[in-house]
């Protein structure tokens, strides 16, 4: 921070220093001519040199040039226009719209085709580098949200190496167990989506989702998802420039669940029922809080205790998470000239979590460029990214959680200190939170390399040849640390239960992940045009290979303390090793003809060959085919108009077959049963996945409509699209649940078929207001519904388990939530034991629907005025329920805000029933619960009881808001002339988010994972956070 | 040039199909798990695991020890909540892990019986079968009625019905026949000798476990009215096949060779003895002596006190201090203050893993006969019984002379009720080795007839739970056919043989 503030002023400095008095300056405005609002970016140079500006956001400029030159205005949208400087110094510049704008931009589709908007015939959605960036996200992921109309993003946790557990999909789920996140791709090439994490946002030129089955075809499979396609900055031919970027986010706690601040800590009760305190208790059932000295934890060695008012100490466990801290400085170097460009981006991020302690660090290089040699065109990318962990691996959350409201837990943080040393630290059966997080912990480093090469070779105008090479590769090294530990003989025999076994001795495991993809691709294009027809014929081959490889040892009982090296260990070594390989061949065709420019017809077929299938179901075909119309260019009537300026239907229908499932999961297998072997002694056992080995690929047969919409010159547009996805012949990646009786657990099989359909419309005004001293107010609306059904399953089955409460049941949505719930009556009232009052468990889960939302609504605007910018993106989702399975521990531990709701006595179940006779119901008045305080809380009938802990998880959140500065180009210009541009920005992420009432434990987007099974949480994931801080940019 | 386009475009597509059909794609072999191994390896993996799964694990002994009255544990809010109040859910690990356990271990032994079937090697055959009658009686004895007949069929029946409990019953007294039989006949190559860790291929050894096995699924039934006939009808063939039944010194123990290593332990000595470091387990430290089970010992001058429990620390080396069963116990009555499992059932890592001990086999044959169903003297089953257990437990057999002379409450003689005292003394005698027998025994016969009640004020039922839920996984993944079973109660929906 200090040597940012430091750079800024030798910059300036300097630029004042070096200013140049001796050429003319000229200074203008760029308005458009139809409305009259300034034009913010509009390219401004001097022809035939490289001097060059561009328009601030008022749509000014300056520009030191001579009377003899002409200037240049160019900008998309618009014709572009020459004016001869002469003695003018002050410069009013109308540009016109051009009716035909459209044409000119193009959009990156299947594997980097670009082709014009009016020709796709599917729905596809751009976000640009600087859209996706203006809140400066760490990771592009997160920068997506709420962007896309269609397109949901979860960050399932937040901690230090969250960055990967982030749930991507397009249009909601098709696949029942398979993968149904979107496909990936960088700079042409397919990778992992967990590099999502590693591409750097500041590298990114533009993002564009195709969203439908239709538009991918040609990336064959895996593209069934939607694709999200990144496309990263390639050197500015205009010139070189550096820019340095800083941010630094901070990254606090926002919500933590609601507890109870009556009660403190026990377990036992007196013979009336009531909480006696117990000092070192972790469950809080204790005696209700007084303001006395008490006591807390046990004697100590020198006889004395500690002491501390009986009383809630409001936020200590808030207080425990730290503020988390992300440094991010970028350097980037773009520049070359009309035969080459050079893109470099150096990157490195500190990072400092909000758990204590725990901390990483990113290092990256990304090095893009390319070279134009006659009718040779090299493209080439490298992306290199070290990433380096350490944190804890301790469920610290459970510890955090298991420590009564009276306890001052942030003065335990010194280990060495007299009360928050694990001798003396008040209680008996959890350690204290801050030791966990030292005891457990885990370092890991990750090594991405990206890249890809291609030479594009163009024998004649119309026809192009390329191949590409591809890579993608990720190294993980990591080591899990036990740390260990002798508890004082007093501790030790004071019968303190953590200290039950005195000598913890220190553990190790060490692990390594490899994973690599190659891919190879040759493309032919050839384009031709007839009279008023226009073909494009592409014809292509590809190979990919995948290989991933994952190995782990352990050594338990350490000989010398804390030497964390498998030689040090005492007994044998565990280990485990598992590998993966397989192969993919593809042949695909592609051909576009165009009518007139406003008819498009578009026809794409591939044959896929797949070695993760048994040779007979291996080689599988899938054709699509689109069509796209502009009316607005073909009916004369609509082309005058002055309100519509563009009106394009499109449509398409695609077959596309995935297949889902790893490698080798076609046969059953063996593996060491138990413990073996027992030295030479060896045992197998048959593993508990079933297979098919006649697995076939699941199928998805997509259809989709859409309307596109411009009026006022494009000032506003929308784009809407509505689709109808089967799939059928469903595949399972981890099997979907068996009963064991079968002898089974699970079962990998073509399991049935599903139904997926939706619309979608994304509305965009830029601007809604305007005015001619550059006030500008744009918002877009992205909007989205989706929902699916299950139509079929194996067998004839009615529901069949994927795993996390997850289910697919015919007839309904899914994945839906079923859990274990109380016994009720016809109307739905809790049933009682009439001697008990307890609720009556009930095995049969009941069902909560759905986990996915099946309403998504973002919203973004932008107010620009002078040289401000403020933001702002909010999120709605809403019609699923997710399971707070935390929450158990929550009552388990007796600091839920509802245990302490009936003053921990017996209470009459609320809403409750008595069953007086089969099928006779009377209300339950006055037979209350047989306990009312820990007993009922945390014994099972309420903590065992998962539908307490179900609710709507629907949300609005104020996902971004960033309030930047620009500084003015003329200031520059005339102050520090070697600066070209320079801004400041203040970021917030996640600020705000409203809930149900009833939802009084976290955030619905917390979740155990990324898999399909979605809305559940548990201890491992900690509390929600929000992130605010600013970032800064220098260009030169 | 088109020419040029095409040329080069068909020669790359034939290229990579040439690559395709040159086994390109032909990778799909697992470099990671054997999917086909031979029977052998599958029989001593199965075997072991059924050690763990039964009478080495701790679902044997997690709340059968303490609903026995051989151990308690402390209670506090929510320490064993389940155990202590009789109060338990189809998710509670008493109803889920057995079921689990099993019907992963009869798809190893339904295996195992197809491929000797298919390969010809008998032995194999009759050890599966002699095996999956082990795992079914469990089941039966845990959950009544369950799936048998489509069940370990993997796809072709994703929901198994569900059997009968009898049914099911009379069908593994047929397969334990024919297993007997195989025996008689069945060669054991001596490459397999040593995967057999039970019986090291003694086939003499596997006929006298099943036809005890089979003794065990007949006593079961004798409190069912009109049963007596079909019992001793299939006694007679027991008696045909000439095997006999486990003797004095020729119990049914497993060993693969335990280390003392994490995991590696014997599983009993694993969970309730010590870590590979000699800390003692937790599970080890919650479990304390139960007033019941140890006053039997102290009371009658029993030397088999010492075995099962352990003394206090008060450094005197003989104090024996127990708590009754389902008291609230205060922060210092631990393992300290109160005695917990001792050494006759706690040996060593490696100590052999008791599946069916001669005591049990031999308390069988006195029930069995005192009721008139075998031929032979019930007094000297139930003498030989006694004096095994103390055997076992390292006591020497002259002790065993002197207590069953002595002590009121093991003279044959002195007691009236033979079936009541073979009964008790067949409870005391099991602690520690096998506890699900007893709480089966207390099921069927009401004996020992003074078994106390948890105390605990959270016990809303005053009755020893007669029986296990069906898992929630099976309401998850089965639910049809479990649901068919109608709501299940553990103090009301009883086992089949479970009629008193």
């Amino acid at each position: 921070m200090k040597k940012l503030v430091l750079c800024l002023f030798i910059f300036l400095f300097c630029g004042i220093i070096q200013a140049d008095a001796q050429s003319k300056n000229i200074t203008g405005k760029v308005v458009a001519s139809n409305d009259g609002l300034p034009l913010p970016g509009v390219s401004v140079r001097v022809k035939d040199t490289k001097k060059a500006t561009s328009t601030g956001s008022d749509g000014r400029f300056t520009i030191s040039v001579n009377a003899n030159e002409v200037l240049q205005f160019s900008y998309i949208g618009f014709v572009a226009k020459e004016i001869a400087v002469g003695t003018q110094s002050n410069l009013n510049v109308n540009l016109e719209p051009d009716s035909k704008s459209l044409s000119e931009v193009t959009i990156s589709t299947a594997l980097g085709i670009k082709r014009k908007p009016k020709e796709i015939g599917y729905a596809t959605q751009q976000v640009t580098g600087k859209a996706l960036t203006s809140s400066r996200p760490t990771n592009l992921a997160t920068g997506l949200s709420g962007k896309v109309a269609g397109l949901q993003i979860n960050q399932a946790n937040n901690q230090i190496d969250a960055g990967d557990q982030v749930r991507v999909v397009l249009r909601g789920n098709r696949s029942f167990t398979g993968n149904n996140q979107a496909l990936l791709v960088l700079d042409g090439i397919i990778v992992p989506l967990s590099q999502l994490n590693s591409i750097n946002p500041n590298d990114i030129d533009n993002v564009n989702i195709l969203k439908g089955a239709n538009a991918a075809a040609l990336y064959g499979s895996d593209a069934s998802n939607g694709v999200i396609i990144v496309s990263t900055k390639r050197g500015s031919s205009d010139g070189g420039s550096i820019t340095y970027t800083n941010s630094t986010l901070l990254n606090r706690l926002s919500y933590f669940p609601k507890l109870q601040t009556e009660f403190g800590g026990g377990t036992t009760q007196d013979d009336f029922g009531f909480g006696l305190y117990t000092p070192f208790e972790n469950q809080t059932f204790g005696e209700r809080f007084d303001g006395s000295i008490r006591p807390l934890g046990r004697i100590l060695e020198d006889g004395t205790y500690q002491m501390v008012p009986y009383t809630y100490k409001d936020g200590e466990k808030e207080s425990f998470f730290e503020t988390g801290i992300d440094e991010q400085n970028d350097v980037t170097y773009s520049g070359g000239n009309e035969n080459g460009t050079t893109y470099i981006n150096l990157q490195r991020v500190n990072s400092k979590g909000y758990v204590p302690g725990d901390k990483s660090n990113r290092t990256a290089i990304r090095i893009n460029g390319t070279r134009k040699l006659n009718k040779f065109l090299a493209d080439y990318s490298f992306n290199y990214t070290q990433r380096n962990y350490d944190k804890s691996n301790n469920q610290v959350y459970n510890n955090v959680i298991n420590t009564p409201g009276n306890v001052p837990l942030t003065e335990y943080s010194d280990l060495n200190s007299k009360y928050g040393n694990p001798n003396d630290y008040y209680n008996d059966y959890y350690n204290s939170p801050y030791f966990g997080l030292q005891q457990n912990r885990n370092n890991e480093r990750r090594d991405d390399l990206l890249g890809n090469v291609s030479f594009t070779y163009k024998p004649v105008d119309w026809l192009s040849l390329m191949a590409r090479g591809g890579l993608s590769t990720k190294n993980t090294l990591g080591k899990n640390k036990n740390y260990a530990y002798t508890y004082s003989d007093f501790a030790h025999n004071s019968g303190k239960g953590i200290a039950a076994n005195q000598y913890t001795k220190s553990s190790v495991t060490d692990y390594s992940e490899f994973e690599s993809r190659y891919t190879g691709d040759f493309l032919a294009t050839a384009t031709k045009t007839f009279k008023q027809f226009k073909f494009t014929l592409i014809g292509g081959a590809q190979v990919i290979q995948k290989n991933y490889k994952y190995m782990t040892q352990s050594g338990n009982d350490l000989v010398v303390d804390n030497l964390f090296n498998l030689n040090n260990r005492s007994g044998e070594i565990v280990g485990s090793e598992n590998e993966r390989n397989s192969r993919q061949l593809g042949l695909f065709g592609d051909l576009t003809a165009t009518y007139n420019d406003y008819l498009t017809i578009h026809i794409s077929g591939r044959n896929d060959w797949d070695s993760r299938l048994a040779k007979s179901n291996r080689s599988f075909f899938y054709p699509a085919i689109d069509a796209a119309l502009t009316l607005t260019d073909a009916i004369p009537a609509l082309k005058e108009s002055k309100i519509i300026s563009n009106l394009k239907i499109r449509g398409g229908i695609s077959k596309v077959y995935a297949v889902q499932i790893d490698p080798y999961k076609l046969l059953s297998t063996t593996s060491p049963a138990g413990n073996f072997p027992y030295g030479s002694t060896a045992g197998y056992s048959i593993d508990n996945a079933v297979y098919d080995p006649n697995l076939k690929p699941e199928q998805t047969i997509s259809k989709e409509i859409g309307v596109d919409v411009g009026f006022l010159n494009n000032r506003i547009t929308l784009e809407t699209s509505a689709y109808l996805q089967n799939t059928k012949d469903q595949e399972i990646i981890n099997g979907i649940d068996l009963s064991g009786t079968t002898g089974y657990t699970s079962a990998v099989i073509n399991t049935g078929e599903g139904q997926n359909k939706g619309i979608e419309f994304s509305l965009n005004a830029a601007p809604v207001i305007g005015f001619s001293n550059g006030f500008r107010w744009n918002v877009g609306v992205n909007y989205s519904y989706n929902t699916n059904k299950v139509l079929s399953l194996y067998q004839g089955q009615n529901q069949l388990g994927i795993g996390d409460n997850n289910y697919i049941v015919v007839g309904q949505s899914f994945p839906s939530l079923q859990v274990s719930s109380y016994q009720t009556d016809p109307l739905g009232r809790v049933i009682v034991d009439a001697n008990t009052g307890l609720p009556l468990s009930n095995p049969i889960n009941k069902d909560f629907g759905q986990t996915n939302p099946s309403t998504v609504v973002g919203f973004n605007t932008s107010f620009t005025f002078k040289n401000f910018t403020l933001s702002g993106v909010a999120e709605y989702r809403s019609g699923n329920v997710f399971y707070n399975s935390f929450a158990s521990t929550l009552d388990f531990a007796g600091i839920s805000y509802t245990s302490a709701q009936a003053g921990r006595e017996r209470f009459v179940y609320p809403n409750s029933v008595i069953q007086t006779s089969p099928g006779v119901f009377v209300p339950n008045t006055n037979t209350t619960t047989i306990q009312g305080n820990g007993s009922f809380w945390a014994d099972g009938i309420r903590n065992n009881t998962a539908s307490n802990y179900v609710m709507s998880a629907a949300f609005w959140k104020i996902r971004e808001l960033s309030l930047a500065y620009q500084v003015p180009t003329q200031w520059l210009q005339s102050k520090a002339k070697f600066i070209k541009n320079a801004s400041i920005a203040l970021i917030g992420r996640n600020l705000f988010m409203f809930r149900p009432s009833d939802n009084i434990y976290t955030d619905p987007e917390i979740n155990v994972g990324t898999g399909n099974a979605q809305g559940v949480n548990n201890l491992n994931q900690t509390p929600p956070t929000r992130i605010y801080g600013f970032t800064a940019t220098i260009g030169f | 040039m088109k020419k040029k386009f095409i040329y080069v475009f068909t020669v790359s597509a034939v290229l990579m199909l040439g690559a395709c059909k040159k086994g390109f794609l032909d990778i799909n072999d697992n470099p990671n798990n054997a999917t086909n191994v031979k029977p052998s390896l599958i029989l001593t993996g199965a075997l072991n695991n059924t050690a763990a799964y039964t009478t080495g694990g701790s679902i044997f002994y997690s709340f059968a020890a303490l609903w026995m009255n051989y151990w308690m544990t402390p209670g506090g809010v929510s320490g064993w909540y389940e155990e202590r109040s009789y109060n338990f859910t189809t998710n509670w690990s008493g109803s889920t892990t057995l079921w689990g356990n099993l019907y992963d271990n009869l798809n190893d032994y339904a295996s195992l019986e197809k491929q000797g079937k298919a390969t010809g090697q008998n032995f194999f055959v009759a050890v599966a079968k002699t095996m999956k009658a082990w795992d079914y009686q469990y089941l039966v004895d845990f959950y009544g009625n369950v799936p048998y007949t489509q069940a370990s069929k993997s796809v072709l029946f994703l929901n198994p019905k569900y059997d009968k409990g009898q049914a099911i019953y009379e069908d593994l007294a047929k397969q334990l026949d024919t297993a007997a039989n195989l025996f008689k006949t069945a060669t054991v190559s001596p490459s397999d000798v040593t995967a057999d860790i039970y019986a090291k291929g003694d086939v003499k050894k596997w006929g006298k476990f099943a036809n005890t096995l089979k003794l065990r699924i007949l006593l079961r039934q004798s409190e069912i009215p009109g049963r007596e006939q079909y019992i001793k009808d299939e006694i007679a063939k027991i008696t045909a096949n000439g095997f006999g039944y486990i003797g004095v010194g020729e119990g049914m123990f497993n060993n693969p060779g335990y280390l003392n290593t994490s995991g590696k332990q014997n599983p009993f000595w694993g969970v309730y003895g010590y870590a590979a470091n000699g800390d003692k387990t937790a599970s080890h430290t919650y479990m304390l002596a139960s007033t019941y089970g140890m006053d039997f010992l102290k009371n009658n001058n029993d030397p088999r006190l010492g075995k099962f429990y352990s003394t206090v620390n008060d450094g005197a080396g003989s104090t024996y201090v127990s708590l009754v069963w389902g008291q609230d116990v205060n922060f210092d009555q631990t393992l300290t203050t109160v005695s917990g499992i001792g050494k006759g059932v706690l040996k060593s890592f490696d100590q052999s893993q008791p599946i069916m001990t001669d005591f049990e086999s031999l308390f069988l044959q006195a029930e069995a006969a005192q009721r008139g169903y075998l031929g032979g003297n019930a007094q000297a089953n139930y003498e030989a019984a006694v004096t095994a257990n103390f055997v076992y437990l390292g006591l020497k057999d002259t002790d065993a002379v002197t207590y069953l002379a002595d002590q009121d409450v093991a003279n044959w003689s002195a007691n009236a009720d033979k079936i009541a005292l073979i009964i008790k003394q067949k409870w005391a005698a099991m602690n520690g080795t096998n506890d699900i027998e007893p709480w089966t025994d207390y099921r069927r016969l009401e004996l020992p007839a003074d078994m106390p009640i948890s105390i605990s004020s959270t016990v809303t039922t005053k009755k020893i739970p007669v029986r296990m839920l069906y898992p929630q996984r099976e309401y998850n993944t089965n639910s049809a056919n479990v649901i068919a079973e109608g709501t299940i109660n553990q103090f009301t929906s009883k086992i089949f043989w479970d009629v008193k």
